[in-house]
């Protein structure tokens, strides 16, 4: 075969318009799996601009990105003061004084043919199992309570396998390592503010003019500009699904404070008289924040009850943020795709900013445009799949809030009682009457995600699958004590979390 | 609250059988009671097409999980063999034969999705034929065989077997254990259907008069559903899926049957050809006589009554999905089994799940006619002009826009089974992934090359069907 050497070349031109997190991932992921293919890469960002730092948790799917990329977990880690996250703790959220961790990993194992939860509902109904007693049976939830953390086994046979994790990260120490990723592989990063933003006759938009002068012209835009959209929104008026009857929190206030001994391996979400409160712990720090709804507690109330309860004293000054819940009604139009804030804002209870972030990227590129010509069916079938994801995260998070027996504030009684989408009304009715868990093919979280929200906020179903009953009560007792005892001890096997994250940092400085 | 103990299953066909098994060995433990009610006449419960079936991967070990034996007993019972795939001949014009393989096809290539690569390569001149890079292709050809391995590096790790059975062994073997689980056969035949006002099944009444009441009616009595409530209506697919008669007879066998399915297309429609290990199907579809009707049943489960098999849903039997959409729907039974009587949560959610499998695997099917490359039969011609339901329209105009499947819930088929289908009738898509212009064309050759030979050597390795089959069934080829 003659030829050998050739290679075909795409000439788009990329220009990512925002240096947050969603803007240095995705001109990260993009330079390296675009590596001479002849798409070219700009990012425009200015210093002026405050990026938004939630998200500084993630899932467990940001390991693929990052090994994607080929990054050395250690030296990520200790270049983004990266903490192991085992769960999300959730306090107060069935009802004052109750605590769960939704953990990456499913409880006990199937019996008899019957998914666990079923024959813990029956143990659980006839009084043989504590209420909280599911975190008995959860090795991620173990470890986590006794701030331990190992890695989990490549080994399916292993116990040690049927876990997962993620991490808790400083995002704007991620966004700079993303940066030098990237700029070493030929991304051209310009410091500028957009000025202007001109369309083509077709409605495409054709160039950014920076206050500079400077007039940048490109066949694709990312709009990775925040919750402005300043392309998606600004230039092109796409519209906005507003959410905010569904999940009214609307407000937020953030401030870093010293870890309260060594950091946990998860996050904590305490839900407060209008709306929650995160504790993310990084290697050298605590980010806090306040999740409140306006119509329930004004700007100083919700600073003050934040500060009220960090466990040391604030390291920075209070930061304010406004935002309106929903989804940009498409978040691919033309030769702009939105990603990050610009695409959509949900909050930050399940740590899936930076997953949404991952899905538009990888989406992105599984669609990419093969030429300056954009096919429309590309965007279509972009926007099909996020719709489905950023719903399904949504009813998720939606859960949350109506599945609470908490009617001690006018904000409870008000989620608790809320109409909420039907998707989400069908899928907790069938789990409330029969225990059954809706399952689908996109949508981020998976059966042992909505089992740990239900039965962690007391939505124990009515009925369970019938077949629970053909095993014995006894023999149920035993298979969960048995369970209880190897999570307890294999957990117990672990290091401590701090101890691994001293290792890792040895390993890097040397 | 009284638990719904007592289920009546009108049809004591392979579906019928199948179902009191399942339901039996799950429920019946706690008391409850299943019976079943004969209906005169052939088994038509799963389809009608005759009494050879085919099973998609995983339809072997699924079974065999209903019923509670081994796959060796699925296979023992139903006279089957394995499958690795179908062989198409005709249907890309007269002369023309493609095969479609279960399992991978070839290899990603630094994240760069195999069809690409292939694509790429014949764009720079290569003469490549997609299946070619499957090991189930090259074994069947050889007419070789082994069971899948579970470890992800072996090349073994690739194949994806399904089978084939005939149906009355399989109807013996699951009223063995549907006995032995409990289920009991009523003396007499169905007489007819007693209703109430609303239309609503309350009892089977036997041809001695004797009713039989239940908690829960299953309906396996194929396309005629005589339980199905008259309002809830059959979703005509005639305009997609032409075929509506069809011929079945028995064949010889001529030596140990291959490890595939011969579909064969002709000027005014097809001819399937199942093995057995005794002897052979052949069963002749087209259009004209308006023996049966391709469709589903708009619910599924209609308050007290579960449609299972034809009664529920019959297809062109062209993608071999009868029996693997039953075992589907008896799991979602099994696990949506109602605590309360009446359609509660538990039936819509069925339903709906159930709904769009079937809606699915009816794309796959509708496809391979659509994808045809008979010119000038009225038949085939009509086939290649239909328009396609939506999702089936979006995913072909992805495909041939930029060569992507998008994947909905609930789907049979995987992306290679929809790739392989199109790339073999030679529909292509009009651009290239952009990263695998990362890649040059030396290293795709290089690739391509190294697959083969890996994929050509472990085909020459492996046994020949019919010595696999009986060092698994314990007799001899």
């Amino acid at each position: 075969m003659k030829n050998h050497h050739i290679k075909k070349q795409s000439n788009v031109r990329v220009l990512i318009l925002g240096g947050g997190t969603a803007g240095w991932m995705a001109a990260a992921a993009l330079s390296a799996k675009l590596a001479g293919t002849g798409v070219s890469i700009r990012l425009v960002e200015s210093a002026e601009i405050g990026t938004v730092g939630v998200g500084e948790a993630t899932v467990p799917h940001i390991r693929h990105f990052n090994a994607s990329l080929g990054f050395d977990e250690a030296d990520f880690m200790s270049r983004t003061e990266a903490t192991f996250k085992l769960g999300i703790e959730f306090r107060d959220w069935g009802r004052k004084g109750d605590a769960y961790i939704h953990p990456f990993a499913a409880f006990g194992r199937e019996i008899g043919g019957v998914p666990f939860h079923h024959h813990w509902t029956r143990a659980r109904r006839a009084g043989r199992v504590p209420a909280d007693g599911l975190d008995a049976v959860s090795l991620p939830i173990q470890a986590a309570r006794m701030g331990r953390f190992g890695h989990p086994s490549p080994d399916p046979s292993s116990f040690f396998s049927t876990f997962s994790y993620a991490y808790q990260f400083d995002a704007g120490l991620y966004a700079g390592y993303l940066r030098a990723y990237a700029e070493a592989r030929g991304v051209v990063r310009t410091e500028g503010k957009v000025q202007d933003v001109s369309l083509r006759a077709d409605g495409h938009v054709e160039a950014v003019t920076l206050e500079s002068g400077e007039r940048l012209v490109a066949d694709l835009f990312v709009d990775c500009s925040g919750f402005r959209g300043l392309l998606i929104e600004g230039a092109l008026k796409t519209g906005y699904e507003d959410w905010t009857r569904y999940l009214p929190c609307d407000r937020a206030v953030a401030v870093p404070c010293a870890n309260d001994g060594p950091p946990a391996p998860y996050t904590r979400a305490t839900a407060r008289d209008a709306g929650w409160m995160w504790r993310i712990p990084l290697q050298h720090r605590a980010g806090n924040g306040h999740v409140y709804c306006s119509g329930f507690m004004d700007d100083d109330a919700a600073e003050q009850a934040l500060l009220a309860q960090l466990d040391h004293p604030p390291q920075a000054a209070p930061r304010r943020l406004r935002f309106t819940t929903g989804k940009r009604r498409r978040q691919w139009v033309g030769n702009v795709v939105a990603i990050g804030l610009s695409a959509g804002f949900l909050e930050p209870l399940e740590s899936t900013s930076i997953h949404l972030i991952q899905l538009g990227i990888g989406r992105l590129l599984d669609l990419f445009p093969t030429s300056a010509d954009m096919d429309p069916l590309d965007a279509a079938e972009f926007n099909r799949l996020m719709d489905l994801e950023y719903e399904r995260v949504r009813d998720f998070i939606i859960l949350h809030y109506v599945a609470t027996q908490r009617d001690d504030t006018p904000f409870w009684n008000h989620c608790r009682t809320m109409a909420i989408p039907d998707s989400l009304a069908t899928k907790m009715e069938l789990f409330k009457q029969r225990g059954i868990v809706t399952l689908y093919r996109d949508g981020m979280f998976l059966e042992p995600s909505w089992i740990a929200v239900y039965l962690g906020q007391n939505i124990l179903p009515t009925h369970v699958d019938p077949r629970a009953a053909l095993v014995s009560d006894a023999e149920i007792d035993r298979l969960i004590a048995m369970e209880a005892e190897h999570c307890r001890r294999a957990a117990s096997s672990m290091p401590a979390h701090g101890e691994i994250l001293s290792r890792y940092k040895v390993q890097v400085t040397a | 609250m009284k638990p719904l103990h007592d289920i009546t299953v009108a049809g004591a066909g392979f579906v019928g059988w199948l179902a009191a098994a399942a339901l039996a060995r799950n429920h019946a433990g706690r008391g409850g009671s299943v019976t079943l009610v004969p209906l005169p006449g052939l088994d038509d419960s799963l389809d009608p097409f005759g009494p050879a079936t085919a099973l998609l991967p995983g339809g072997v070990e699924g079974l065999a999980a209903l019923l509670g034996v081994t796959p060796a007993d699925i296979l023992r019972a139903g006279d089957g063999g394995f499958s690795l795939g179908t062989a198409f001949q005709g249907w890309e014009g007269p002369g023309s034969v493609s095969f479609l393989p279960f399992g991978q096809t070839g290899a990603d290539l630094k994240g760069v999705a195999f069809h690409h690569l292939v694509w790429r390569a014949r764009a720079a001149g290569a003469s490549i034929r997609m299946t070619d890079y499957s090991l189930s292709t090259l074994a069947a050809q050889a007419e070789r065989f082994a069971l899948p391995s579970p470890d992800p590096r072996s090349v073994l790790s690739t194949l994806a077997p399904g089978g084939f059975a005939d149906l009355r062994g399989l109807t013996a073997l699951a009223q063995r254990q549907a006995l032995a689980a409990g289920a009991r056969l009523a003396t007499a035949p169905l007489s007819h259907v007693r209703r109430d006002a609303a239309g609503r099944v309350t009892a089977l009444v036997l041809a001695d008069d004797t009713d039989i009441p239940a908690d829960l009616f299953i309906d396996a009595t194929g396309a005629r559903a005589l339980l199905a409530a008259p309002g809830n209506g059959w979703h005509d697919w005639r305009c997609w899926l032409p075929c509506d008669q069809y011929a079945v007879e028995p064949a010889t066998a001529d030596g140990p049957p291959p490890p595939y399915a011969l579909h064969s297309a002709d000027a005014t429609g097809w001819t399937r050809r199942i093995p057995l290990r005794t002897g052979a199907w052949v069963t002749r579809l087209g259009r004209g006589a308006g023996r049966f009707t391709s469709g589903r049943r708009d619910l599924a489960w209609d308050a007290n009554t579960v449609l299972l098999g034809a009664s529920a849903c019959l297809l062109d039997p062209v993608g071999g999905v009868a029996l693997s959409l039953l075992i589907t729907t008896i799991r979602h039974l099994l696990s949506h089994y109602p605590v309360t009587p009446g359609s509660g949560p538990e039936a819509a959610s069925f339903n709906s799940q159930v709904a769009v499998a079937m809606d699915r695997a009816r794309d796959f099917l509708i496809l391979r006619f659509k994808a045809n490359g008979r010119t000038g039969e009225a038949f085939w011609d009509a086939a290649r002009a239909m328009d396609l339901p939506d999702p089936l329209a979006h995913k072909m105009a992805l495909y041939e826009s930029r060569g992507r499947i998008p994947l909905y819930d609930g789907e049979l088929f995987d992306r290679p089974d929809w790739i392989n289908l199109l790339d073999g009738a030679g529909i292509r898509a009009r651009r290239c992934d952009v990263q695998a212009n990362g890649l040059n064309d030396g290293e795709i050759m290089a690739h391509l090359e190294r697959l083969r030979g890996v994929l050509l050597r472990a085909a020459g390795e492996l046994p020949p069907h019919a010595q696999a089959l009986a060092q698994l069934l314990g007799g001899t080829p």
